[in-house]
């Protein structure tokens, strides 16, 4: 589509993108004298004028927002197809197995890296230390253990090791007291930083 | 074991973090993150739809159907920090082609509606300053510049709204469009000039 | 359908289905059911494989939204998908939850078989504003 790539030119020469650029300065020494961009120059501005207009009134008028109907139907959606992510067995006896959501899990861990200032938790994968634990059914009890996978970001100037070091302690602390488990190995990636 | 239940419970909002910590969990199937992010995205999504379409309940359908297919694909979703151009890309694509549905069933073309007929809103915003007389004015200059929108090409449409009304970086509207960065600065050149004809005639 | 047991007319998977999930709600610490659509295609795949292989016996499974039980030979066996309040411990929720399980499957004379609980979700509850709201005049 070459033709699409030009910027239009008045008569003149003038490209119409030097004339929008320029539309809230003074007229230069040419426009002043040119009948073309004189008339470019005056309806350009008045389309420049409802742009605003448009863009501050559409944002403002509350006419144009979906019904809330709109919001609910996603909702319920979201909410019947939600997901959990992986089951992980955490408990198993004879009278049969506990699992705990890995959604769940990650649930806990951003609850308890959220009390920590200047670290934000991200994406958690969450994968049980004992895979073969389903398979192995039957008497004495076993509960397993956790290995927790978290990208996190961290304010900008925060230590991290420091950091890194208070939130291992704090999902630790977070999944022995909330789920009942053994937090084994945490391993945290620091993938952003964020301006505070 | 039961928990102390008098501990202090710090329960941070998804409005107090940064979009992408938001858009991360959502990943990760946190239903109020997506939750709070429905609620920043779909005035955006749907003021775009409006503009686009010119119809309310086709509007909706696109805000909807958007957001529906982005809980769906969010786990796909590899850059995080790119997800509200993503959106506006899944909205201004189920436009066009909404569009393109139209052109094929002609009968289904909208009448021009004006703003106030079809938003059932009036203009008498912060902008108007409860000034009758700019009231007018405002309204005038809105229904030109809406009525001289539905005089574009579609994909014209929606350089010019995604860039003057949405405020999207070039680069977002050239992938969304599946065309150079040149040639979104063409179509909007165009658009601009087609538009501010438009509404010298209106005038 | 004459054929069955009396046992099995007079306790079927649904009364078991409902005791269960009422003994899990009265558990401190158990938020609520939690139904999945994936849950309910991959029950409702269990169960159809269930009654296939059991159509000599008096299997009929039945779910509600969240629990699964199936009574066979005087033997009920459950599964249950629970979300939990944040502040216990979903593991001591859910055995809790167990035990409950099992008593009130006794008392109706049969046997609990396994009892398995899927905790789908951790939560804070549902902030609870109507102590706290003014009462209107």
């Amino acid at each position: 589509m070459a033709l699409d790539d030009n910027i239009p030119r008045l008569g003149c020469g003038r490209s119409i993108d030097e004339v929008w650029t320029t539309i809230d300065q003074p007229p230069n020494a040419h426009e002043q004298d040119c009948d073309q961009c004189r008339t470019a120059r005056a309806s350009l501005a008045q389309l420049s004028e409802a742009t605003r207009t448009m863009r501050g009134h559409d944002e403002e008028d509350p006419g144009l927002q979906p019904r809330s109907a709109v919001k609910d139907a996603i909702m319920s959606l979201a909410r019947a197809e939600v997901r959990r992510g992986n089951r992980i067995p955490i408990h198993q006896v004879e009278q049969g197995v506990i699992e705990v959501s890995e959604q769940a899990i990650s649930t806990v861990i951003w609850f308890g890296a959220d009390a920590l200032p200047g670290v934000r938790a991200r994406r958690c994968r969450v994968h049980p230390d004992y895979p073969d634990i389903a398979d192995n059914p039957g008497p004495p009890a076993r509960t397993a253990g956790l290995t927790v996978d978290l990208r996190i970001a961290v304010a900008t100037g925060t230590y991290i090791p420091e950091a890194a070091h208070r939130l291992r302690q704090r999902i630790t602390g977070m999944i022995t007291a909330h789920v009942g488990l053994n937090a084994g190995t945490i391993n945290i990636v620091v993938e952003d930083l964020y301006d505070v | 074991m039961q928990m102390d239940r008098r501990e202090p419970v710090v329960v941070i909002r998804p409005d107090e973090l940064d979009e992408t910590t938001v858009v991360a969990r959502a990943q990760d199937g946190d239903l109020d993150a997506f939750e709070y992010l429905v609620g920043e995205y779909q005035g955006k999504l749907f003021r775009l739809a409006f503009r686009m379409l010119n119809d309310r309940g086709e509007a909706e359908d696109v805000v909807q159907d958007t957001l529906v297919a982005c809980w769906r694909k969010l786990p796909l979703l590899t850059h995080a920090q790119a997800f509200g151009g993503w959106l506006y890309q899944m909205a201004t694509n189920r436009c066009l082609d909404t569009l393109r549905r139209r052109s094929i069933h002609p009968e289904t073309i909208q009448e021009p509606a004006t703003l106030e007929e079809s938003a059932g809103c009036t203009v008498s915003g912060p902008e108007a300053g409860g000034d009758p007389a700019r009231a007018a004015e405002i309204s005038l200059e809105l229904d030109g510049l809406a009525a001289a929108l539905e005089t574009l090409p579609p994909t014209q449409r929606a350089c010019w709204l995604l860039r003057e009304i949405h405020g999207r970086s070039y680069a977002e509207i050239a992938s969304t469009l599946k065309v150079s960065e040149q040639t979104v600065r063409g179509r909007l050149a165009r658009a601009r000039i087609q538009l501010a004809e438009k509404m010298s005639q209106w005038r | 359908m004459s054929e069955r047991p009396l046992e099995a007319r007079l306790i079927n998977s649904d009364l078991v289905a409902d005791l269960a999930a009422r003994a899990a709600l009265d558990t401190p610490g158990v938020l609520r059911l939690e139904p999945t659509l994936k849950n309910l295609l991959a029950h409702l795949g269990a169960g159809t494989a269930h009654i296939l292989d059991r159509t000599r016996t008096d299997s009929t499974p039945t779910r509600r939204d969240g629990v699964f039980a199936t009574v066979h030979d005087g033997v009920a066996d459950i599964h249950l998908d629970i979300a939990t309040d944040i502040a216990y411990t979903a593991l001591t929720v859910a055995q809790a939850v167990r035990v409950q399980i099992a008593r009130a499957v006794s008392h109706t004379g049969l046997t609990p078989g396994r009892i398995d609980i899927a905790i789908l979700a951790i939560e804070h509850p549902p902030a609870a504003t109507e102590a706290s709201r003014p009462k209107p005049v």
